[in-house]
């Protein structure tokens, strides 16, 4: 018989034995970690909406999860999510893209100028960079950058200090200031601020670079802790489509791009650096994996079942199955989905209303 | 000029130490205990005039007709000024609220303490500050149309040594760090932050002056000898609380004649700036409207 390498693979690697024909569908059987992850590990949360929920999770069972910026201890903890609190690691709400992580970890460790542009919208203020996290505002341009300059203080102590970096890779596109190149969470005039075409620029970030953005990333990272201590990066890439696109192509289309661009730079990243791993949410729930099944009906937000099959997969290679603590109260939406998951601090979401 | 002088026990201390003036004065008091006297109150015309229930203890009835006079209804619109006293919590610079009401305050960052919007304090606070017992409180001696002439005066501030009795009472370890000038701006701020969040809800509040505190949040112990308590409604009591032991945390707050006498001057003050400078008529938020603000 002729000899060849596809002749004697592992079930896994065949289409027809891995996905068309198996029965029981058990999403742990899709990641092979580079390395474990134990409850030892500190372990700092960011990205894009998705990322919320990897970490509510982990909080759960166990695992340390740091929030430098945590809620005021009287703060009701159905009020606490709406201001940006108990969702990621310090409250610089969903970051979309990789350009605005790096921006961030720029500022954080000083690598970049700090950033000072406040936006306004019937008489109240917002930080520009994260104007989610202040629904009501602020009272003054001068708070907004006294809050700044903490949060920016917070996000520095997160860099140096975590073991573990889970970075959830949302989108591609962003809206950014012209002259300076600085990366918004949102487009001007979608919370606050005002669209001025002349001041901003719709940015559509290819595949270099979104990889120069990550590597530099974790360049920064790693240069700035120096031998103190290393740290790891655990990327995934949220199954959570574009809520609208501004890049003239059908969202569908502007999603797929957006997410391959996502998924080939996390797998060229894992290729080049051990200390880079890559875990396949967007394949559990978004590929024909499951036929949608991990989608609600708008084929959009993820389900709460969705969700658990993504952190099965998780536990069953770095433990804590067995271990579940109650997980918090939910917060009360904004627009509450029917059983996927709470978006309402996804700014994407936002953009719905905004369809003809 | 109409004035009602309304409180539970803490009443007492203010009635004593009332001053002459020109003034027509109606006090009503009553007790914290026996279901407490601001929940036994009953309105048979929506609001306008307001009694006891059918069901109140007699001794609230007794002590209505000790303080007011007479057992007639309270009519709210009879009043040009309302003040209530013993409801509302006192700030609480304690809390070390890093929320940036007072210049300077941002300093609190220096020891550790997360910067908050108002919208995040007044949420936190609103517990705490008991608001919605506030608002109650407020519809019971006020209509809307009369909001401008209410004023609620806070509960005094437990005696300064309260921590020899009940260790846990001690200031914290977090206030006691900070040096004196910013204990003092934190103490304005919290006032600041108390009264925007009154505001807000369409409610009045007077201050509690700052001679009249200690350490933040305590009282100058010479406030509490000879405590009054709503037995001294009847003149020429004993104080109620004297021969109390100050193991009694109600001791601890009630307050003599001289606190009550301060009390009453600012009061006094406070309508004579009215005369010369009405306010303007707040809006009567409800919570669903105050939250749309912040």
């Amino acid at each position: 018989m002729d000899r060849h390498p596809y002749r004697d693979l592992d079930r896994e690697a065949v289409w027809r034995t891995a996905v068309c024909e198996l029965r029981d569908r058990d999403p742990s059987r899709l990641y092979r970690p580079k390395w474990r992850i134990d409850k030892g590990f500190r372990i700092a949360i960011a990205g894009s909406c998705f990322a919320q929920y990897v970490g509510e999770h982990l909080r759960a069972r166990g695992f340390t999860v740091l929030d430098l910026e945590p809620p005021p201890p009287d703060l009701p903890a159905e009020e606490s999510r709406a201001f940006g609190y108990s969702t990621f690691s310090a409250r610089y709400g969903v970051l979309y893209t990789p350009r605005q992580m790096l921006q961030l970890a720029q500022e954080a460790l000083g690598e970049r100028a700090p950033q000072r542009e406040v936006w306004e919208r019937r008489g109240r203020f917002f930080d520009a960079l994260r104007p989610a996290v202040e629904p009501y505002g602020l009272d003054s341009p001068d708070e907004v950058l006294m809050h700044r300059e903490w949060h920016i203080s917070k996000v520095r102590e997160l860099l140096l200090t975590a073991d573990l970096f889970i970075f959830t890779l949302g989108m591609t596109e962003a809206w950014v200031h012209r002259a300076t190149g600085t990366v918004f969470p949102s487009a001007p005039g979608v919370i606050a601020g005002e669209y001025q075409p002349e001041l901003h620029l719709f940015e559509h970030f290819g595949y270099q670079e979104v990889l120069s953005d990550l590597s530099a990333l974790r360049t920064i990272i790693l240069s700035t802790r120096g031998e103190r201590s290393s740290c790891r990066f655990l990327l995934t890439v949220s199954p959570v489509p574009l809520t609208a696109t501004a890049s003239e192509q059908h969202v569908l289309c502007a999603t797929i791009e957006a997410k391959s661009v996502l998924r080939a730079v996390a797998s060229e990243l894992v290729r080049k650096y051990p200390d880079v791993d890559y875990f396949p949410a967007y394949e559990i729930i978004a590929s024909p994996w499951n036929n949608g099944r991990y989608y609600t009906a708008n084929q959009r937000t993820v389900s709460n079942q969705g969700v658990a099959a993504v952190m099965q997969a998780f536990f069953a290679e770095h433990g804590g199955n067995a271990e579940v603590t109650p997980m918090p109260p939910p917060s009360v939406p904004v627009a509450p989905a029917p059983d996927g998951v709470d978006d309402s601090q996804c700014v994407d979401a936002l953009l719905d209303s905004f369809s003809k | 000029m109409k004035v009602a002088v309304i409180g539970n026990s803490h009443l007492a201390a203010v009635k004593a130490g009332w001053p002459q003036t020109d003034y027509s004065i109606t006090f009503l008091g009553g007790t914290q205990g026996y279901g407490g006297f601001f929940d036994q109150l009953h309105s048979d015309d929506e609001g306008r005039s307001w009694r006891l229930a059918d069901d109140a203890m007699p001794i609230h009835h007794q002590l209505w007709l000790q303080t007011k006079g007479d057992r007639e209804p309270y009519v709210v619109d009879d009043y040009d000024h309302v003040f209530v006293i013993g409801v509302g919590v006192p700030a609480n610079p304690w809390r070390l609220s890093c929320c940036l009401q007072t210049p300077g305050i941002e300093r609190l960052r220096e020891y550790g303490v997360a910067p908050i919007s108002y919208a995040v304090w007044k949420r936190a606070a609103h517990a705490y500050y008991q608001v919605k017992r506030l608002t109650q409180v407020t519809q019971r001696f006020s209509s809307r149309s009369a909001l401008a002439r209410l004023w609620h005066v806070p509960l005094p501030m437990h005696r300064e040594d309260i921590h020899a009795f009940f260790p846990d009472e001690k200031p914290p370890a977090s206030w006691l760090l900070l040096d004196e000038k910013l204990q003092a701006l934190t103490l304005q701020n919290e006032w600041s932050l108390l009264g925007r969040l009154y505001s807000d809800h369409g409610l009045r509040l007077l201050p509690t002056p700052p001679h009249l505190i200690r350490d933040g949040f305590r009282c100058p112990a010479c406030y509490s000898q000879d405590a009054l308590g709503s037995r001294n409604f009847k003149p020429n009591q004993p104080s109620q609380w004297g021969a109390r032991p100050l193991s009694d945390i109600n001791h601890l707050r009630h307050k003599n004649a001289q606190y009550g006498a301060e009390i009453a001057k600012q009061i006094v003050e406070t309508i004579d700036r009215q005369q010369t400078k009405p306010a303007s008529l707040p809006v009567f938020l409800t919570d669903g409207e105050s939250d749309a603000l912040h």
